[in-house]
């Protein structure tokens, strides 16, 4: 009975692109360089630093069909520009939960999505064989004006599939006139690994340049 | 300009910069970074006769490293263990211990709180030895004579000066004798010597070794090579 109830308040009485006025949709399209710099493994466990360059083309749905309760998928291809690599893809997707969304001065909404994701390793060192994640998002939307929109996301990856323990957390923030957005992105990989085993960090950054959908 | 190529400018500059501030990464060498299982320890050896040194270069993925978090050499010679101290060769560090001689092998520690140790690292010494050298008077040849290692790998005399050709001969058997006729020296392309000449020669026995450190995959090498050397100076009046 409770899980029942649960999934009534759940998906509510409408959904929430019907008109719904707190933005929790979001349909886009974006363009994302990045430079990288971190430490790598070499051998058994020596750090070796290193960096490249990635450049993404990705394409983000985050809908709610019901009005608490939806999904959110990411998608990416792109290029890596490291010694171990050059042709990145990833999938991910997401059940989003709208807890607030509210209307006033500012407009806005907060999406909490638990999911998981496919694709190459990150950082690319750990090899080029394929990977799986769980993921953990939550992603903030303001609209102080009809044409002006912002919104920031963050991204958590727990742990993967890849030997030892690897972790990212992904934080990108934007603002938008109209259709389009610009925004800076930046993500930590960190991964636990090695004899000794001990800390390999990578950090990522760079802007974002994107067109909203919906 | 306008407020969007203004804001693309202000996204776009702070990637360049990182771009090229980043290119060419240096290592920092510190073995604080480097596993003890791709360690290269690199063992020079050298007893000269009158003094001895042993050298220990530690390589790695990321080239000669510093030891640094506390790790530390030691050498154990003839029973007693010593900490080999920092120094730079070729800009590179290098531990050294400076000793009276190489009575025969010795160990090495490479002790490291926060990664594996290595433990008891034999380096192979070859016997030491005293080399005597005479004739090469009037017609007689020049007889060296020192202590013979038939089970040793061999002994290598180099003769040199600046009337003659550096002449080296290589004794697979080590006996312990070599006789070289006065013939045998020859003068250099430039014509005959000035008497008296002033010749030296230089006597050694070598071991080389290659191991494991460790024996997982890698494990980490361990290089060795150990020289007793004996140099005398002889006169020659051809």
């Amino acid at each position: 009975m409770g899980a029942l109830a649960l999934a009534g308040v759940l998906t509510g009485a409408a959904p929430a692109w019907a008109g719904d006025p707190s933005h929790v949709s979001l349909w886009r399209l974006e363009m994302h360089a990045a430079y990288l710099q971190g430490d790598q493994r070499i051998g058994a466990g020596t750090l070796v630093p290193y960096n490249g360059w990635a450049f993404w083309g990705r394409a983000g749905i985050s809908e709610f069909p019901w009005k608490w309760l939806g999904y959110d998928v990411l998608a990416q291809i792109g290029m890596v520009g490291t010694p171990q690599g050059n042709f990145d893809v990833a999938a991910e997707g997401a059940v989003a939960f709208a807890p607030a969304r509210w209307k006033g001065s500012v407009d806005g909404s907060i999406v909490l999505g638990v999911g998981g994701g496919f694709g190459f390793e990150r950082p690319v060192w750990l090899g080029r064989a394929g990977t799986a994640w769980p993921l953990a998002l939550v992603r903030l939307t303001l609209k102080p004006k009809n044409s002006i929109r912002f919104f920031a996301s963050f991204r958590f990856t727990p742990i993967t599939a890849d030997p030892g323990w690897v972790r990212s957390y992904d934080l990108e923030v934007t603002g938008g006139y109209k259709w389009w957005y610009l925004g800076l992105r930046g993500r930590m990989d960190d991964v636990t690994q090695g004899d000794p085993e001990r800390l390999y960090r990578t950090y990522w950054l760079g802007p974002t340049a994107g067109l909203v959908i919906r | 300009m306008s407020d969007v190529r203004r804001a693309v400018l202000l996204l776009l500059g702070p990637l360049a910069v990182l771009t090229f501030a980043g290119c060419g990464l240096d290592p920092v060498r510190v073995s604080d970074r480097v596993s003890s299982r791709d360690m290269l320890l690199d063992v020079q050896a050298l007893d000269d006769g009158s003094a001895a040194v042993i050298d220990v270069q530690i390589g790695s993925p990321i080239g000669a490293v510093e030891l640094t978090g506390g790790d530390a050499l030691f050498a154990t010679v003839d029973g007693t263990r010593r900490p080999m101290i920092e120094g730079q060769r070729n800009g590179a560090p290098v531990y050294s211990i400076q000793l009276d001689g190489l009575p025969g092998d010795f160990l090495l520690d490479l002790e490291r709180p926060s990664d594996r140790d290595v433990h008891g690292v034999v380096v192979e010494v070859p016997p030491p030895f005293i080399l005597a050298a005479e004739g090469l008077t009037q017609d007689l040849p020049l007889s060296f004579t020192w202590d013979p290692d038939p089970e040793g790998a061999g002994v290598v005399i180099v003769i040199q000066g600046g009337c003659i050709d550096t002449m080296t001969r290589s004794l697979d058997e080590d006996t312990g004798t070599l006789v070289i006729t006065q013939a045998e020296l020859r003068p250099p392309p430039a014509g005959p010597p000035l008497a008296p000449c002033a010749l030296q020669a230089t006597a050694s026995r070598t071991i080389t070794t290659r191991d494991a450190l460790f024996s997982t995959t890698p494990g980490g090498n361990v290089l060795t090579n150990a020289e007793q050397r004996r140099t005398i100076a002889i006169t020659w009046t051809p």
